[in-house]
């Protein structure tokens, strides 16, 4: 208990909360939903 | 409570017992339904011919209905149970029923099996109506559904009971997955099972003499389309509390995981329209709203993407690798257990974004049964979720069987993930291709009009046959490991790799298991998304249909 | 329940992403008037010649004004019904001009069936007892193909045609 505590206080706990690659990654990922998504919308304005 | 001791800890031969018999039922189901896969790609190369006159329609509709129905039911309630097992006990009572379930399913699964066999029921794993099939069909769907009911009841009373034995603890991670998915299942399959129950069984045994189509579409595709959720659950159960403890992480955050849960739970049954976006008689403000609601189904996967990633990226870190993607190259690249579901998120990519592509409306015509949709699916199910179910049993056969996965084995696995890799990747590439220039699905060979347009799609044909072959050699190298594992491999204690929280991670809030809550919303979601058009439908019919036997080449 | 930060701003573009193809296709179909075929009306697949789109005389391309023209179709295992030529011949091909509005309208006598006019945006269920329609312009010259997209038994992939828009 006390324990947990503690940790919550830290203003930004840990290393481990470095997510940097993590949003890089997940962020390739949107634009290429975005771009998949507007080129078949482009393909299918353009039938 | 240590986790790692009872990971290592192997459930009494009696319970394995069970486990194991659904992962038998689903590996011959692989091998029989590959080869009808193999064939068909075949068949569709246009340079080979079915012999003893065997008729296209009927190894597709084997096909649909082994792998698209029967061995993913089978994987998904065999690997709940040993879930279930591992983290809140199975009572004598309780397996006996699970045994119930289990033949209850099997005798349903030979019954549509041989009825599709001898060619009573050329219908494909749809079973469009005003199509009939020999009633055996039905039935013996109907028995596979209720069977799976049986597994479903007997999983909520696995955790009941442990929730009164212990009084105010949150309910393991797992189970608390299990659950969501067989609710969602049992609320889904009521649709098919009214349609299957009251209006095909009667009406195929002349009881009835019509059946109203569209209303046995609709029912269809309000179980279509949360079935396929009900596929990918379990693929996320693994994702999300089995991954970190293999590459020697801790869970991201148990919150957000059931809160992942939750929002599938109740988002993914309310937009089977979805599937019929082109389909005349139901209103396309209600398509759009349901449309609208797909997209909220997306949300939970968006949260899986991150959490997964930040699993990756939280323990590289730990283990002190500290440039922005050194973590990366430090997973566990040569284990099978990692390896093999990973390939299944990379192809969750484009796989996802296809899926969103499918669902937007208007758009659907682009694609709307092409062979697009085949490739679609066959990057979701057949590789994101059965790579995962893959890398589950690289552990989970030699946990039941107290055998070991060794390193010859995993290499073997590698390979495997490999080779499924290199064969997807043609054969769902050609089919995305051909797809968009128009190239239908569900078809045996044909030049339709001839014409250059058709030469482009043999074209594509002849490399999905060529995808093909690789896949089905896969397919034989992963029968002769689930044989390995089974009853070769050397003995010893395999682990059952379930990840544990971090100590210092936030209360889980108590609202997230407030199953009263989550269920009402969800009937609340589907009564808003079906109840008017439904009673459109029913108002609006139009004579009903009399059972056509021709056309699928009865007499 | 914690969100760090970076899966705040993740979620948050992921979901206007959803949020912008909803407006797009919203707009498209509630103002443009492009939604996907959603015919509402029903006739009796028994007796599918009552309906005037569906009496043979009136199968088949029939141009209706400048450039506007209707193809109505009867589809019926394995076969799609566009009427008869001069001599008598069934007809497989339809021929329009490139530009041209083309209104399609389909039933069934029998089982489900599928129209699509591959690589164009016509793509539509075919159901017994309900009638679909849908207008596309011919956008581009080329051949397409007609091809029954939805199973309908095992001579599913002989039910064919062609549009040519010259
Ligand atoms: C050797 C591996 C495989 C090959 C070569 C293969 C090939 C094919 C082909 C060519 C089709 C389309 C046929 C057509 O539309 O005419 C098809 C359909 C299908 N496949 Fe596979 N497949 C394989 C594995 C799988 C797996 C593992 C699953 C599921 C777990 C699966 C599920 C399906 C389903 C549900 C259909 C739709 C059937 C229908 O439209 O009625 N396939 N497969
Ligand atoms: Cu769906
Ligand atoms: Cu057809």
């Amino acid at each position: 208990m006390t324990k947990k505590h503690v940790s919550n206080k830290v203003p930004t706990p840990e290393v481990s909360s470095n997510l940097k690659g993590t949003f890089i990654m997940v962020m390739i990922l949107g634009f290429l939903m975005v771009g998949a998504w507007f080129g078949a919308y482009w393909l299918f304005i353009s039938r | 409570m240590d986790g790692t001791e009872n990971n290592l800890r192997l459930f009494p031969k009696k319970d394995a017992r069970l486990y194991m018999s659904f992962m038998y039922v689903t590996f011959v189901s692989l091998l029989v339904g590959g080869l009808m896969g193999l064939l068909q790609t075949f068949v569709r190369s246009g340079k080979f011919t079915l012999p003893f006159n065997i008729n296209y329609y009927t190894i597709l509709t084997v096909h649909g209905v082994i792998l698209g129905l029967v061995l993913t039911t089978f994987f998904i309630i065999g690997f709940q149970f040993a879930l279930m097992g591992k983290t809140v006990g199975i009572s004598d009572k309780q397996r006996n029923v699970g045994w119930i379930s289990f033949w209850m399913m099997l005798v349903g699964t030979v019954m549509a099996a041989v009825t599709i066999l001898v060619g009573q029921a050329n219908v494909l794993y749809t079973f469009y109506a005003p199509l009939a099939a020999h009633p055996a069909f039905y039935i013996g769907l109907a028995l596979v559904i209720v069977g799976s009911w049986i597994s479903a009841f007997t999983n909520f009373r696995q955790l009941y009971v442990w929730k009164k034995a212990h009084k105010g603890e949150k309910s393991p991670l797992l189970a608390f997955m299990v659950i969501i998915n067989m609710l969602m299942w049992v609320i889904a399959s009521l649709g098919v099972a009214v349609s299957v129950v009251i209006q095909f069984i009667p009406w195929s045994l002349g009881y009835t003499e019509t059946i109203n189509v569209l209303v046995s579409r609709t029912l269809f595709w309000y179980f279509g389309h949360p079935l396929v959720y009900f596929w990918l659950l379990p693929a996320y159960m693994a994702w999300y509390a089995i991954i970190p403890k293999i590459i020697g992480g801790k869970l991201f955050s148990d919150s957000l995981a059931r809160l992942a849960f939750i929002l599938l739970l109740l988002f993914s049954i309310p937009v089977g329209f979805h599937h019929q976006l082109t389909e005349p008689g139901i209103d396309p403000t209600w398509k759009f709203i349901q449309v609208v609601l797909t997209m909220m189904v997306v949300v939970p996967s968006l949260m899986t993407a991150f959490s997964i990633f930040a699993t990756f990226e939280i323990t590289g870190r730990k283990k002190g690798f500290s440039s922005l993607f050194g973590w990366f190259k430090k997973l566990p690249w040569g284990d099978v257990r990692f390896f093999a579901p990973f390939v299944g998120m990379v192809a969750f990519i484009p796989g996802g974004i296809g899926g969103i592509i499918n669902a937007s409306h208007q758009m659907n015509a682009l694609v709307h049964n092409t062979i697009w949709v085949t490739g679609h699916f066959h990057l979701t199910v057949a590789t994101t979720v059965l790579l995962t179910y893959f890398g589950i049993a690289y552990w989970l056969v030699p946990h039941l069987t107290g055998r070991r996965l060794t390193k010859q084995i995993n290499k073997l696995g590698i390979i495997q993930t490999i080779i499924w890799t290199v064969g997807m990747t043609i054969m769902s590439t050609a089919m995305h291709i051909q797809g968009l220039l128009g190239g239908p699905r569900r078809s045996a060979y044909s030049q339709y009009a001839g014409g250059e347009q058709v030469d482009t799609w043999i074209g594509y044909q002849l490399a999905q046959a060529v995808g093909g072959t690789i896949l089905f050699i896969g397919i034989l190298l992963m029968i002769y490991i689930f044989i390995k594992l089974t009853f070769f491999a050397p003995r010893g204690v395999e682990e059952f790799p379930i990840a544990a929280e971090d100590e210092d991670a936030q209360a889980t809030p108590k609202i997230l298991e407030n199953w009263y809550l989550w269920v009402g919303i969800t009937i609340a979601l589907i009564a808003f998304a079906y109840t008017i058009p439904m009673i459109d439908i029913i108002k609006h019919s139009p004579p009903g249909s009399v059972p056509f036997k021709w056309p699928i080449g009865r007499m | 329940m914690h969100l760090h930060k970076y899966e705040k701003v993740w979620l948050t573009f992921g979901m206007a992403s959803l949020i912008i193809f909803l407006l797009v296709i919203g707009f498209a179909a509630f103002w443009k008037g492009t939604h996907p075929q959603s015919h509402l009306e029903t006739i009796d697949q028994n007796n599918v010649e009552a309906h005037d789109s569906f009496k043979p005389e009136n199968l088949g391309l029939t141009e209706v004004a400048d450039g506007k023209y209707k193809v109505n179709i009867v589809a019926s295992a394995f076969n799609y019904d566009f009427g008869v030529d001069k001599d008598e011949k069934p007809v497989k091909t339809i021929r329009v001009p490139q530009g041209s509005t083309v209104l399609f309208t389909i039933t069934s006598k029998d089982v489900v069936h599928g129209f699509q006019v591959a690589g164009t945006n016509v793509n539509m269920m075919v159901e017994p007892g309900h009638i679909s329609r849908y207008e596309a312009v011919m956008k581009n010259k080329g051949e397409f193909t007609i091809v029954c997209n939805e199973y309908c038994g095992i001579g599913h992939h002989q039910m064919f045609g062609k549009v040519e828009v010259y």
